[in-house]
């Protein structure tokens, strides 16, 4: 452990931000907010730029001859059948952001856009970019990662690092190998901090169901303390164990119960509004996809230009951080599988399962805020946590479905920080799979304080500041990797 | 320009060259694998 520099750099970097934020929460919260700002208010086209070139490379790579390129050798075949890999990618593509952000960011949205359209205009063109922010933009993220790490490992059986395809592919110049080097560090700091960040929203969401469920709004920041004691209880014992078979259940268990809350709503809500909001936000969604992947508002004022940054561009970074995290899993999973396969089956199909949620979300938000008096607004406004709840109470069996919300937000968040700490142990063992449990619990511990440091800062957007300014050099480094990946095709085209 | 636009434009001139760079290595010729002295290992295949 002491003989591993990598390891030793990325657990300094991290705890010190962690004792940061727990230090001093209101000072790294400011630290992060005036870094991003400076950030996104300069290369703000850059990072569009960046992710809405992988979603166009994404797409060509799998209609251009390199489709047929297998991820493996010529002779592998897929491990899964395919009924299984997909209900796996929707398992990657569930999570407690989900549970949270449903109904309470398209009427967040709703709230600037209705300033200057009709409320009805506003409510489609509010779940349009929701679905903008969710769908082939993220997913296609998520799939140009995890294709570099299974081309590199399983068709050129390198180690599965985000590292490796740099030091693969450019094989001259001393830069080589401290860039490769430095990529592996980004990723595991990108993974912790965005990991630690879904984890302070994730407690956010199980606390604000509870203080909902059991009448407990005064409550505070003392029930979020105590969910979070509990979780780490919760998550350190897996860790401690080789447990992967008992996650994979709870993890299917939580993506049961959240398929089971968006039929429930779909069914026992107002049904006809929801099925046309779905269809009505994919043409807005679809149509208007050209226009959003390269909208940067850099003439409409500082309320929309925050607007922006707080939400598409915020997202874009958190998808990148994510993206070796997913990628790993999504690598493991489709081994054997062609390009043209693997990208159509990991874009295509979570991002119509977004599209579908925040359809059912969002649509029963807005049913509340159009067609009924209730305060939907001002809830997603002033307590953003308690949204989905709030929407759920509009609704029969409300203690039994804000039950299971809490119950699947809990078992999602379990899930996350061990499978994290797992990839977060074998990327800075070198891509050991079998990393050693003591190397495990000291990530899962990191994660933990991170986590803590997250949540003390308070609110959702404070949180989604520190996770941009962990991610934000990671923008630097995925289109590098994707340079990387389609130089070695070229090239082993041409061999 | 004040302090503010000079730091824009730094951190702008940062991403310029940045793609400056990924063009330029794409575009580059890496020359045989085997006498890189690089840690590429043997395909699998």
């Amino acid at each position: 452990m002491f003989k591993n520099p990598l390891l030793l750099t990325a657990l300094f970097l991290t705890a010190a931000v962690a004792v940061w934020g727990v230090v001093d929460t209101p000072g790294l919260s400011r630290f992060a907010a005036a870094r991003v700002a400076q950030q996104f208010t300069s290369r703000a086209w850059f990072i569009m730029a960046v992710a809405s070139s992988i979603t166009i490379c994404t797409f060509w790579l799998a209609l251009s001859r390199y489709g047929k390129v297998r991820l493996g050798a010529d002779d592998d075949r897929p491990e899964f059948s395919t009924v299984s890999w997909l209900t796996m990618l929707f398992a990657a593509g569930m999570g407690v952001g989900l549970l949270f952000y449903g109904a309470t960011e398209p009427l967040t949205h709703y709230g600037l856009i209705a300033r200057t359209k009709a409320p009805g205009v506003a409510a489609e063109l509010a779940l349009g970019v929701t679905n903008f922010n969710w769908a082939f933009h993220a997913w296609s993220i998520y799939a140009i990662t995890a294709l570099v790490i299974a081309y590199f490992a399983y068709r050129k059986g390198q180690p599965g690092l985000v590292g490796t395809p740099i030091r693969y592919t450019f094989r001259r110049g001393a830069w080589v190998g401290p860039v490769a080097w430095l990529a592996d560090l980004l990723a595991i700091y990108a993974i912790a901090i965005g990991l630690a960040g879904s984890l302070a929203i994730g407690v956010f969401q199980v606390q604000g169901g509870l203080a909902t469920l059991l009448g407990l709004e005064e409550s505070g920041q003392k029930l979020q303390l105590g969910v979070f004691a509990v979780l780490c209880v919760a998550f350190l014992i897996p860790l401690t164990k080789d447990l992967s078979e008992g996650m994979a259940r709870l993890s299917n268990i939580a993506m049961m119960l959240a398929g089971f809350l968006v039929i429930y709503i779909l069914l026992a809500g107002p049904t006809h509004f929801l099925m046309n909001g779905i269809v009505d936000s994919m043409g807005v969604y679809l149509s208007t996809l050209v226009r959003q992947s390269f909208a940067t508002y850099p003439f409409l004022g500082k309320e929309y230009s925050d607007w922006f940054h707080g939400w598409t561009l915020n997202y874009m970074v958190w998808w990148i951080a994510w993206a070796p995290f997913v990628g790993v899993f999504v690598a493991r999973i489709s081994r054997g599988r062609t390009i043209r396969e693997f990208v159509l089956g990991v874009v295509l199909v979570p991002s119509l399962f977004s599209l579908f949620w925040f359809g059912v979300f969002g649509g029963a938000g807005f049913f509340g805020a159009l067609r009924t008096d209730l305060p939907i607004l001002e809830v997603a406004a002033n307590t953003p946590e308690n949204t989905t709840f709030f929407v759920l109470q509009a609704l029969p069996l409300s203690g039994l479905t804000g039950s299971a919300t809490v119950l699947a937000a809990f078992l999602f968040l379990v899930t996350s920080v061990v499978s994290a700490a797992f990839v977060l142990s074998m990327f800075s063992t070198g891509g050991d799979e079998n990393p050693p449990v003591r190397i495990k619990l000291v990530w899962g511990v990191i994660l933990a304080v991170l986590g803590l440091a997250m949540m003390l800062s308070g609110d959702a957007a404070t949180v989604r500041a520190i996770i941009a300014l962990g991610a934000m050099f990671f923008v630097f480094i995925l289109p590098l990797l994707v340079v990387a990946l389609l130089k070695t095709l070229k090239s082993e085209e041409h061999s | 320009m004040n302090w503010a636009n000079w730091v824009d434009t730094a951190l702008n001139i940062v991403v310029f060259a940045f793609i400056g760079l990924l063009a330029r290595l794409y575009l580059r010729d890496e020359g045989p694998s085997d006498e890189s002295g690089n840690s590429r290992l043997q395909d699998s295949r």
